[in-house]
């Protein structure tokens, strides 16, 4: 992994067409404006962690029926 | 070819209907192969079962069958990925999440998994945006759905045992 020290204003770039900009320090978040082609794709790296929690707690699913709720 | 899952037995099944994930699901990442399974006492809950694990069955809705105002944005190297031609065989589904409680089921809305019926190739993209909650309680949805009725084909393997 590579590791930089960065402050307010500056920056990085990368492949040339991505760069990420850190716009603000307070206390500890860092806000982060990052301009990237459209194809690719950008979020926040919980959302993947989470959403493997969530298709692994999906498949233990109980047993269900919804015939009683039919009209 | 025979399809056998822990949850509803098995199944004999066209291998047209195998959907291919070329990158595994999320938290299954080694499965690369799923059949959509319709059921009827569990629908408008659909499942993507896997072909090489039994035990791995998702349950999921078609969300744009569920929802009216569900709205994703999916890039052109995306369809290029799942080698789409036409927008008629884009099916979006999301995994719902299903507690002994039911009626707290929530369904994961910042992950749909888009699929190329046509072709059979399926991928789970994430998606941040402040309108896709990953819990979103979806109960009340699919009640309504249900007394509505009428669903669109989601190319599933019916029940036929």
């Amino acid at each position: 992994m590579l590791v930089l020290s960065r402050k307010a204003g500056e920056g990085i770039t990368v492949n040339q067409d991505i760069s990420i900009e850190i716009l603000s320090i307070e206390g500890d978040r860092v806000r982060i404006g990052i301009q990237a082609p459209r194809d690719v794709r950008i979020y926040r790296s919980e959302l993947l962690d989470q959403t493997i929690d969530l298709n692994r707690a999906a498949v233990k699913t109980p047993n269900i029926s919804f015939g009683a709720a039919r009209p | 070819m025979l399809i056998e899952t822990e949850r509803f037995g098995c199944f004999d099944t066209k291998d047209s209907k195998l959907i291919e994930f070329p990158s595994g699901i999320p938290g299954f990442e080694d499965l690369h192969y799923y059949i959509i399974l319709e059921i009827p006492q569990t629908k408008p809950i659909y499942w993507l079962q896997s072909t090489e694990n039994k035990y791995v069955a998702l349950p999921v809705i078609l969300t744009f069958e569920i929802l009216d105002d569900y709205y994703i944005d999916i890039r052109e190297n995306e369809l290029e990925d799942l080698m789409v031609e036409s927008q008629n065989d884009l099916l979006v589904m999301n995994v719902v999440v299903i507690p002994e409680q039911v009626e707290q089921m929530t369904v994961n809305l910042a992950a749909p998994i888009v699929i190329n019926t046509k072709r059979g190739i399926g991928k789970q993209i994430i998606i941040d945006a402040q309108a896709l909650p990953i819990r979103w309680p979806v109960y009340d949805a699919i009640m309504r759905s249900l007394i509505k009725g009428g669903q669109q084909d989601a190319g599933a393997v019916q029940e036929s045992r």
